[in-house]
Formats: C-alpha cells, structure tokens, sequence
C-alpha cells in the first residue's frame, strides 16, 4: 500500500509546472490518510480556481496585502498558475498605481487567454495611462474582433487616444449655459468644492455682484493652503472694484471713514494681487491687473512696468488691452511721443475691432492738436460701435456717449475746416471687460481701460 | 614700571597675548607667586571663553540617543523636534513665508545653530557632507571642546601650565580667591569636566550658600549631558541669587530638553527680575520662533529691541518677518538700520534689494545687488541670481530670467528653486518634457527622500498632463507622504492624488 502511493507520486511530479517544491510530495503517512489519491492537473487547476472568491472579496475590502498573499500561498500549493490570479495581481498592482507591473500581469494574462474581454480592457485602459496610445488602440481593434458589438468602454478610450494623438483642441465654453449648470449645482447640492465656488465667484464678479463673489471666494479661503493665485488676483479684484460709498455731505467723520474704508480696500487689493503674482509670477492677467491697479493710485511709472511686464509674459495671447492702457499711462507719464507711437500700434493691430481703441486715439489726438487726424479717429470709432451694433456685440454706453461729445467738439463729416480750438476736458470713463474663461475655469480678469484726461 | 601693573593693565585691554608672555617670564623667575599664576589663568581663560548660554549646534547622536524626550509623539506645539503643523489656521498666510528647506520649518531672519536642527535622521547625517547645504553636524561639541594640544604645545615649550593630574585640588578648593579661576581654566581651558565637577562638588560642600558654584556645577552637569542634575542646580542657584546668567542657563536646559514653554517662562521669570536685559526676551521670541509662533517671536524681538537697538538678531528677525507680511518699506528700514551699524553682508544686501523690488523702487534696487555681488560666496551668489531670475520672470524677461537661473545652478549644480524657476519657464512654454527632466533633476540631486514637496507636485502635475499617470501617481504619494510626514495636509496634493486614482480606476 504504502509503495503504491510512493509510486503514484513519483508518477505525478514530473508532470507539473516547472517550479515546484519537492515539499509538495507527500510523505506517506499511516492512518486513513494514506489512501488520499492524489492530483490530476484538472483537480489542481480546479483547486487553484476554487479560492477566486476570496481574492475577489479581499480585493474588493481593498486588503491587497491579504489578498497578495494568499494568492501567493495558492499559487504555491496548487503549484499551478491560474490565469485568474494573474489578472487579480495586475488589478491589485494598478490598485497600487504600479501601472508597469499591472501592465505586465495583464500581458501574461492574455497570453493565456486570448479571449478574454476584461483583460483586453485593462489593458487598454493601462496602455492609456502609460501613454502608450499606439498600444492601446491596437487593443481596441483585437477587441473589436473579438466581440463587434462593443459597449461604450472601447471607443470612450478609442476617443480619449485620439484626442491624445491629435491633440484635439478643446471646446468653446458656453458662457450661460455653464452660469445656469453651476447655479444649479452649488445651490442644489451645497457642494464646498472650490474650483465650483471659484468659478461661480467670478460669474458674479462679472455680473458686478462683488459681494456675493466676495463671499464665495471666502468660503474657498477657509482652508488656508487652497489659496490659489487665480483666488487671490480676483479677491484683489473685487476689493478694487467696490465702489466708494457716498459719504454723507453733513458728517465730516463719516467722509472721512468712507475714504479710510476706501483706503482700506485698495489696500487690500494692493496685498492680494502681489501675493498673487509672488505666486504665478508668470502669468500675465495678474501683471496687467497690478498695472492698473497701480494706475489707480496714480502711480505711473510703476504701472508701465508691469504693462511691460504682462505684455512680454502674454507674447503667445496678445491683448490689445495692455497695449492701450501703456499707452494711456505713456499719456499720464507726459511721453507722448511713445504715447503716439503705442497708440498706432494699438490701431493696427485691433483685430476685433475695438473702438475703444479709436476713440482713446481720438482723444488723445485731439488734446495734441492734431486735429484732422483726431477727426479720422474718430469716424473709425463710430464706424466700429455701429459694426459692433451690427453684430450684436454689446457696446457700452460711456462709448457712445463720449462719441457724441466728440462730435460736438469737432465735425465728424470729412471737412476738418471748422473744429474749434477749444481743447477737450472730459473725463471719460471707457471700460470694456475681456470675457475668457480658461479651461480651468479659474481666471477673471476686469481689465478697464481707463481714459482720464485732466490738465 | 612693575611688570605686574604693566599686565594687569594688558589684562583690562583685553590684550591676553602679552599678558600671556609677561606673565610667564614672570613665573619663571618666581614659580610661587600666586598672583602672576591667577592672571595668568585668566588671561589664557578668556582668551577660548565662550558664553555658554548662548545656542549651540545639537548633533544628531544627542538627538538620537536621547533619553529625556517625553513622549515619542508629542501634542503640537509642545516640542521643537516636530517639525510644525502648517495649514491650520496657524497663519492665515501659510504660504507667504517659505518653509527651509530640510527642517520644515518657516526661514528665520538669523542662521542660528538651532534653526537647522530638527527631526534627526541619522542617514541623512550620514549621507549629507557638511557641505553648502549642511543638515546637522554628526558630532557637533569636539571641535569646541577638544584642547588643542599642538598649539599648547607651541606657546609652552615646557609642557603645558598646569598639569592638572599633579594637582591638589582640595588645597586649591580652599583658597576662595584662587578656587574661581582655577575652575575656570579647567572648564574653558582644558575641557576636563569631569575635574571641573569634582572640584565644584568640593567647593559646594564647603559653602553651600554660594551660588556661583552651584551654577557652575550645573554646568559640568549639563555639559556631561546630566541634564536634569543640571535643571536642579541652576533652579537652586536662579533662586538663591536671580543673577540673569542663572535664568538664561535654565531656559537653555529646558530648551535642551525639549521643554520649549518651560524655558519660555525661565525666560520671562528672568525677564521680571531684569526688564532692561534684551538677552531673555531675545530667547523666548526664539523658541517663539522655532514654535512657529510667529506673531509672538516679533513681539518679543520688538521688545528687545526697545531696550537695545543695535541687538541685529532682533533687526534681523523683525525685518524679515515685516517682508514676509506684505511691510517691504519697514522691513527695508530695518535693514538699513543694519548697514548703518557696519553689518554689511550678502544676505542684507540682498534682501534690501528684494524690498526695494517688492515696493517698487527699482533705481535702489539695482545698486543694492551691486553690492551683493561685491560682497558674496559662492552659496551666496546661487541665491543672489535665483532672486535676480525671478525678479526678471516677474518682468517678463524670460529669457534673462532663465540666464539667471543657469547662473545660479552653475554656482550651486543642485539649487532646486533654480530648476524649479527654469521649469516653471519650460512649463509655461508648452514644453512639459523639458520641465520634468529639469525637476527631475532636481529630485536626483537632492535625493528622493529630501526632494521638497512642491517639487514632487510640480512632477507629478507634468507627468499627468503628459499623460504618464503611472509616474504622476508615484510622485504624487510621494509628495503625499513627505506632507503628512511633515504634519501638514495640503490641499492641492490631496486634490491631485484624487484625480489620478479616479483616473486610473475609472472603470
């Protein structure tokens, strides 16, 4: 009895996989044991399947650790490797965010099955996250040979390999739209989430709602390491464009601390915006919204430097908006020479056709007696707000208005002869907002250009 | 005129060298005289005296082997070995002073000994060379403490002045007016602390209403690291006689071992008996400091420099953290303040002229860089154009910008705020691959382990946006790991490490 078990098992080892332990051999013993038979291939690949169960519970408990080992003690006893236990490897190693290694175990894994649909799509999906796009689409084709009729899985990672490769560009933003879609989730939901409250915060801002952006932006604010330069530029923003309350005529105190509140708040923008550009020092929006900031406060030579600054940082999106206001600080600063020559570039390269543009010109040619050329400016600022009219693009109403006032000043009909010497002295205040979002949704810009003309 | 008036005159002026030479000519004549033999053991006394209560580099093996520490995970704010929990409402502008680089603490206006030490980490002891940028020295008392036998041996050619193994030191103990400076040229002079405590013991026994020994033996004890034999003596001495020396030595035990309130009430208890002594208040606004109590620090740094305006760890200190809180102008006043009292040093001049940046007065800016060129090291000259760079990125001048920045490396070859400006540049350039290999760089040269944290993110960002999710994950743990490993949770980590796992397990 005992010699024909020696026997049998002598029998049995040769033909299992490479790899295994002599240990496995079963020592005869005494006892009601001794009758065991021992295993076919087909038991010990049964066997080696019969635990799937556990791996599966282990790994859906995310205990990799248990589950890591007991694959291994399976895989040690069983002395066979189930294809199974591979792909469950793979998923655990991706689980880890080992991708390579996942890669790996799921490369062995169809190389034992070339059938199987769910290896085909993780690897797929790992090919993808490897850039290995290639790759990946070649799996899409194998799997669409293996099954034609294929769910959305295949070609969402067909798409997103394409868009990879072909460096689709993205998509145009719908501005309303997306304002209702957001209203809905932060007022439905009450979700905290800040890039949600940024970019609802500055709808608002843009929609002149400065308190309620305000308080949006504070809410991000809670968590002191979320303060992002895009949060900050525009809670400068905000503070700089909250108006100067009215002070009360009877009350010297009151005067006086509206304007220290007033104070307070260019303060305030002053600190948020320089934190923000110690931050992002590289981005452009913020330099040009310190440089009017630092218009604001009158001081010039400062903000010319930060134009400069924003228009060399934004070479690769050119805004007309920098230009035009160095060219009013150029005016400010007393330059008019390289006051002129901004202007000029100004004009020739409005490519929306601005005529904010035209009519700053206008003005300034006007203050310098150049009259006939101030005429022509002019009429190509009324030519551009009735284009503008056309089109549908809004055109603000200051526009219009100093259009009317400089043609009382000067006939805009082509005869220059009658303009009167009379130099112009208005304060115009001519403001154009730029609308872009980037895809991060994050940034706002209210970029102003202001015309003030004095003595 | 009588050679011992001319010496003792010598002495006043602090001229201890020629004191040295008339006092041994002097002896050798007459060997018996006490009074030469007393002058000239203070002479050599004062020429290595050291003010022991000022700070002192604590090296690892102290940290290491420490056996006073309390508990192993102290409550925050309780120790000086944690490194500080940023992000929690400790200051609203968390990200306005930069963190050092390897203690995880916020720069401090003044390089002192202890700013550097923190969590030990004897490999990184092991592996860093006391290079440019030194973590913690391995052993840090031997070269104070070891006698230097060679030059003894040189200024006496007969042996050494006292042989302090042939002594008698219990005929010495006795005599009181000897007794001091003999004490003294064996704890300053020679390092023998052990004979310096058995002779302290002694005298203590005899009078044990002299505090001067009682401190004194706190002093050997905790030179031979008995630091609670220590704390005992100098609050037995502190209370027999409130000399500020007493105080200023207690909160340096309590400071050593890691009770940082205990030494901060040491410190004010002393600063009651003696309010005109910047010393005291100068301690606490440090440990303030190394809490990362900032607000309080100044405070105190304020006060002491009411009392004394030339103390240039307090302008120092002040100033930077008036930088740092959006002040540039004052802080620029303090450091003026500093050039006017003849402390010129890189360090100052650059960062009057990051004021001058910072508030935009670029004319003054430029000749205060001058200045730092003039006057800076190597270490000092990587930083000097890291700034420049960033001040010429905040102008737009990329290129010059990334001049600077290659400058900078090429005087220190691993600066990562350096490659992290060139590949904030590559970066926004569109070009994403140049920017992970300069920050990767980066993380080779300063080894995985002590690769900082934005670093990490900014990696792992690129990586993603490249579409590499698997390196971006492994990064992002990374960067994950070194922030709650430092007590801070930061929020962009966390977010990005979120959307990589909903990346890779999105089915």
């Amino acid at each position: 009895m005992s010699t024909e078990a020696l026997q049998n098992s002598s029998n049995a080892f040769p033909i299992t996989s490479p790899g295994q332990y002599p240990s496995i051999i079963e020592v005869p013993r005494k006892g009601p044991l001794q009758n065991k038979p021992e295993k076919t291939i087909l038991q010990q690949v049964q066997d080696s399947d019969s635990r799937n169960w556990l791996y599966y519970q282990l790994f859906l408990r995310q205990d990799f650790d248990a589950c890591d080992v007991s694959l291994a003690t399976t895989e040690a006893s069983a002395g066979v490797q189930s294809t199974y236990a591979i792909y469950m490897k793979g998923l655990i190693a991706k689980r880890q965010g080992k991708l390579d290694d996942a890669l790996n175990f799921m490369k062995q894994c169809y190389i034992r099955d070339r059938m199987n649909w769910e290896v085909l799509k993780e690897l797929t999906s790992l090919s993808y996250l490897t850039r290995a796009y290639q790759e990946a689409l070649s799996y899409v084709e194998l799997a669409k040979e293996l099954e034609p009729a294929q769910d959305w899985f295949m070609a969402h990672h067909q798409g997103l390999c394409y868009e990879r490769i072909g460096e689709l560009s993205m998509g145009q933003h719908d501005f309303s739209r997306g304002f209702g879609n957001l209203a809905q989730a932060v007022s439905g939901t009450k979700t905290q989430d800040e890039s949600v409250l940024l970019a609802v915060g500055s709808v608002m801002q843009r929609k002149v709602d400065i308190d309620g952006a305000l308080k949006k932006y504070e809410a991000i604010l809670q968590d002191p390491s979320a303060a992002s330069p895009a949060v900050l530029n525009n809670v400068g923003l905000c503070y700089l464009a909250k108006p100067r309350k009215s002070s009360v005529p009877k009350k010297d105190n009151a005067k006086g601390s509206a304007d220290e509140e007033y104070s307070q708040h260019i303060l305030y923008a002053v600190g948020c915006l320089k934190k923000a550009q110690q931050m992002a020092p590289l981005n452009w929006r913020i330099s040009c919204n310190l440089g009017y900031l630092m218009r604001e406060l009158r001081l010039y030579a400062t903000a010319s430097y930060y134009f400069m600054a924003s228009i060399r940082l934004g070479t690769k999106t050119p805004s007309t908006e920098a230009y035009l206001m160095l060219a009013g600080v150029a005016d400010n600063l007393e330059i008019s020479s390289q006051a002129n020559q901004v202007y000029k570039y100004c004009v020739k390269h409005n490519s929306s056709n601005d005529p904010v543009v035209y009519l700053n010109y206008a003005t300034f040619l006007a203050r310098e007696g150049e009259k006939e050329r101030a005429a022509e400016m002019a009429i190509r600022c009324r030519d551009a707000v009735t284009e503008w009219e056309q089109i549908g693009r809004p055109v603000e109403s200051s526009i219009t208005e100093m259009l009317r006032l400089l043609k009382t000043k000067m006939p805009i009909p082509n005869s220059p002869a009658g303009v009167q010497d009379s130099p112009l002295l208005l304060a115009t205040r001519v403001s154009t907002s730029n609308l872009d979002i980037t895809s991060g949704g994050s940034h706002e810009v209210l970029v102003s250009a202001q015309v003030e003309q004095s003595n | 005129m009588d050679p011992l008036y001319v010496a003792l005159k010598l002495f006043e002026l602090r001229k201890y060298d020629q004191v040295d030479k008339i006092t041994t000519a002097l002896l050798e004549r007459n060997p018996q005289d006490e009074a030469l033999w007393t002058l000239k053991m203070r002479a050599l006394t004062q020429q290595v005296y050291v003010d022991e209560y000022e700070m002192e580099y604590e090296d690892v093996v102290d940290q290491l082997m420490d056996e006073s520490a309390m508990a192993a995970r102290p409550r925050p704010g309780t120790s000086l070995r944690q490194p500080v929990k940023t992000g929690v409402g400790v200051r609203p502008g968390a990200t306005a002073r930069p963190m050092s680089r390897r203690t995880g603490r916020p720069v401090s206006g003044m390089l002192r000994p202890s700013s550097r030490a923190t969590t030990a980490n004897m490999r990184n002891a092991m592996t860093t060379g006391r290079g440019l940028q030194t973590s913690q020295p391995l052993t840090a008392k031997i070269g104070r403490m070891l006698r230097q036998g060679t030059a003894s041996m040189l200024t006496t050619p007969n042996g050494p002045f006292i042989v302090l193994s042939r002594l008698n030191l219990a005929k010495y103990t006795e005599k009181k007016y000897l007794a001091k400076p003999l004490f003294e040229y064996i704890f300053y002079h020679d390092h023998e602390t052990a004979l310096a405590l058995q002779m302290a013991n002694a005298a203590h026994n005899l009078d044990n209403r002299d505090w001067w020994w009682l401190s004194r033996r706190g002093l050997c004890h905790y030179r031979l690291a008995l630091q609670r034999e220590a704390e005992r003596d100098m609050k037995e001495a502190a209370s027999q006689q409130a000399h500020p020396d007493n105080h200023l030595y207690l909160s340096k035990i309590y400071a050593r071992i890691d009770l940082p309130a205990q030494a901060i009430e040491s410190y004010k208890a002393g600063g009651v008996n003696f309010p005109a002594e910047p010393a005291m208040l100068v301690g606490a606004a440090r440990i303030f400091e190394e809490l990362d109590d900032l607000a309080n620090s100044t405070l105190f740094y304020r006060d002491a420099l009411k009392i004394d305006a030339m103390n240039f760890e307090a302008l120092a200190c002040v100033g930077m953290e008036c930088y740092y809180d959006d002040q540039p102008e004052l802080a620029l006043r303090y450091y003026r303040r500093l050039l006017q009292m003849g402390v010129h040093s890189a360090e100052i001049f650059i960062n009057v002229g990051m004021c001058c940046f910072v508030s935009q007065q670029m004319d003054l800016m430029w000749s205060a860089f001058e200045n730092a060129f003039l006057l800076c090291n190597k270490e000092q000259l990587a930083d000097l154009f890291y700034n420049l760079g960033y001040i010429c990125a905040c102008s737009g001048e990329l290129q010059y910008a990334q001049r600077c920045f290659q400058l900078s490396l090429t005087s220190n070859n691993s600066n990562p705020e350096a490659l992290a400006g060139l590949a904030q540049i590559a970066y926004s350039e569109g070009d994403r691959q140049k920017a992970v290999s300069l920050l990767s760089v980066s993380v080779t040269a300063s080894g995985k382990e002590d690769a900082s944290m934005e670093t990490l993110y900014n990696m792992a960002v690129c990586c993603e946006e490249l579409g590499d999710h698997g390196s971006a994950f492994h990064y992002a743990q990374m960067a994950h790991t070194l922030a709650s490993g430092l007590g801070a949770v930061d929020k962009d980590v966390k977010d990005l490490l979120l959307r990589l796992q909903a990346a890779i397990h999105s089915v």
